[in-house]
């Protein structure tokens, strides 16, 4: 067994984040300081001084730090002084994320990044070349194929070393690739341009550093000509929508959803590129969530639950949710494609009329909090008192309409194999899980319920942090039913 | 269509409400001794008047407090329940809030048992059991019960499913 370093370029990568963490505080206090006491003149030694602690780390852990694989698992090495090593057998591994920033593609780099489980630290080499990625994902994949289909994998792994950039594996099929109409629909959907207008205000608020507001008034009746009003808000709109579709062509211009027979395969980002492998059968559940304007497209979030998180690092987004703006319709089918072992349920059942009743008639207390507030406090908001029982009939029928809405969406399957709820007032969720990838159920009470003869039931699933999924007041002989098919969950168990 | 699962049937021990009582009782006692410490400090230091009444409101709200919390120790080991089998560990909390669990062997991954000088006095063991999902813990078992659950669990936990 061959015990390696890692690349060399990861000591060059700690020195660039050392250097973009710091620089700022560094400017701040060397060129805009003006304090005259004694932790002003040396703030500036004290900021160089960890920037260069910080690589010194960097350097040391690269001579420090090592690993090695062999048939079963990956054998991690570390610590300066005291050391350590960690084994992680392949076979443990939920699933892999692979991620190159401008940098790492600049330098024929890559990252990647095994998640193990829900509690245990993912195995994460943050530089590596890219044949050498592509090998380790290799060899943590070769556990999930079967034996028989030895043979396959072999050819695979003649095709990765072949120098190929995205390998061709015959049974690999490309799902789903979204083309340019679909981009620019998704760049209005997401309303990422909105946010220009206020940050553009934020911004001149913020600017009379640089010029004087008084100098700015002599050019306002300026604004009273038409044309000139009108191609300014123009340019301000084009400028906003250019904004908002770069975003979305950022993160989804380069994106493909692929499988093959064991996995799914997720690539998205156009300059930092992430993509994310998962065995199908390490999915442990579907969340298909469909926020207010999705709701009026007809769109769909859908996410895959996963054991692992999955954005590789903070300032990634999590790749795990698939396409976020698929048509409702597409989004079913195209599950049923990717994952043909979940069906997901079309009809569900509905709670009782009675749970209506009952929910509205409950006193609200964040309605008796703002109301006893208002009528004691009665603030004035642009120079108008509030009258403190409007504001309270307004939030009270806002109240009651949230109620509506969330029973109205609420509703639940659970059928031979499958838990499957929907819930939410406004984004409304739905989640599927299989029996025997919940880890636990609980079902609750309260003498209210009872009465009533309602009850509250938990799932909960492996993911990071783990899932709980909550649905409230369905029939107790429901619950009833959902814990003894929980006990039967045995039977679509295979252990070991 | 599904057959109805048997209630969890084990029940607490006598001692471990005992345990608990006296756990109430010394949890009371240091609350009073603070309260007590606090007027005493009130009155020798001349603290400003308002000090003085939002303690006394204090303790007035604390007193029924204190006395439903020797109901709830009664009524809630009155209602604990535990059971197991090959498969599953089931445990029932609550009267009036009832919360029944239900959790696979399978996902178990510690068992471990444990001793305060109170429960070592009446000759009882806590069995906390860790699964992926969180911890549990049974109160108060009688030692020898504690042990041979303990074994139990970690006997039928050994099984791991497929995907773990």
């Amino acid at each position: 067994m061959e015990t390696k370093r890692y690349h060399p370029a990861i000591m060059l990568f700690g020195i660039v984040k050392a250097i973009k963490g710091w620089i700022v505080p560094l400017i701040i206090v060397t060129i805009f300081n003006s304090a005259d006491n004694w932790w002003g003149k040396y703030a500036g030694y004290i900021v160089l001084a960890i920037i260069l602690l910080s690589i010194l780390h960097d350097i040391l852990k690269w001579f420090f730090e090592k690993y090695a694989t062999d048939d079963y698992a990956f054998h991690l090495y570390s610590g300066i002084f005291t050391k350590s090593s960690r084994t992680v057998p392949y076979e443990k591994i939920q699933s892999v994320t692979k991620h190159k920033k401008l940098m790492h593609r600049l330098l024929g780099l890559s990252a990647i990044k095994f998640e193990t489980g829900s509690q245990e630290q993912a195995v994460e080499f943050q530089v590596l070349r890219k044949a050498e990625a592509d090998r380790l994902e290799q060899l943590a994949k070769q556990e999930a194929v079967p034996t028989q289909e030895a043979a396959v994998i072999e050819e695979e792994l003649d095709e990765f070393t072949a120098e190929a950039p995205q390998p061709k594996v015959k049974d690999r099929f490309i799902h789903f690739k979204p083309t340019k109409k679909e981009l620019i629909k998704a760049s209005f959907t997401s309303l990422s341009f909105l946010i220009i207008p206020p940050l553009l205000v934020s911004f001149l608020l913020k600017a009379d550093i640089f010029f004087d507001w008084s100098d700015v008034r002599q050019y306002l009746p300026l604004l009273k000509v038409w044309w000139i009003t009108g191609i300014g808000l123009l340019i301000l709109i084009v400028l906003s929508m250019l904004i908002g579709m770069w975003r979305i062509l950022q993160k989804y211009g380069n994106y493909e959803l692929a499988t093959d027979d064991n996995h799914i395969y997720i690539r998205t980002g156009l300059l930092d590129e992430s993509s994310f492998s998962i065995r199908k059968d390490r999915v442990q559940g579907i969340e298909i969530a469909q926020p207010l304007l999705h709701r009026f497209l007809g769109l769909a979030k859908i996410k895959l639950i996963t054991t692992g998180a999955l954005d590789l690092s903070e300032d990634t987004e999590e790749i795990n949710s698939l396409y976020p703006y698929f048509p409702l319709k597409r989004a079913y089918t195209l599950l049923a494609e990717i994952l043909p072992e979940y069906k997901v349920k079309r009809n569900m059942a509905k709670l009782e009329p009675k749970v209506l009743v009952y929910r509205t008639m409950q006193p609200s207390i964040i309605w008796l909090i703002v109301t006893i507030t208002l009528f004691f406090w009665r603030p004035e908001v642009l120079g108008f008192e509030i009258t403190w029982w409007i504001a309270a009939i307004v939030l009270f029928c806002f109240i009651e309409l949230y109620r509506y809405l969330d029973f109205k969406h609420t509703q639940y399957v659970i059928s031979e194999k499958f838990f499957q709820i929907k819930s939410g007032a406004f984004t409304t969720t739905t989640f599927v899980t299989k029996r025997n990838k919940m880890i636990e159920i609980a079902s609750m009470q309260n003498p209210l319920q009872r009465w009533l003869g309602l009850a509250t039931i938990t799932s909960i699933n492996r993911a990071k942090p783990v899932l709980h999924n909550k649905i409230k007041d369905i029939p107790a002989a429901e619950a009833a039913r959902f814990y003894a098919w929980f006990y039967q969950r045995t039977e679509d168990v295979r252990r070991q | 269509m599904e057959t109805p699962v048997k209630e969890p049937k084990y029940k607490l021990p006598k001692e471990s409400l005992r345990v608990g009582v006296i756990g109430d009782i010394i949890f009371d006692a240091i609350i009073l001794l603070i309260f007590g410490g606090l007027f005493v400090f009130d009155y020798l230091f001349v603290w400003p008047a308002w000090i003085g009444i939002v303690l006394l409101i204090l303790f007035i709200v604390f007193v029924p407090f204190g006395v439903i919390g020797y109901f709830a120790t009664v009524i809630d080991h009155r209602n604990w329940r535990y059971d197991m089998d090959e498969e599953y560990v089931q445990l029932r909390q609550g009267a009036w809030f009832q919360k029944d669990q239900l959790i696979p062997v399978t996902k178990i991954q510690s068992v471990e048992t444990k001793q305060g000088p109170l429960l070592r006095k009446y000759k009882l063991r806590k069995v906390e059991i860790e699964t992926m999902a969180g911890e549990y813990s049974i109160p108060g078992l009688p030692e020898k019960e504690a042990y041979a659950l303990r074994n139990e669990i970690a006997a039928y936990a050994k099984a791991k499913e497929e995907d773990d």
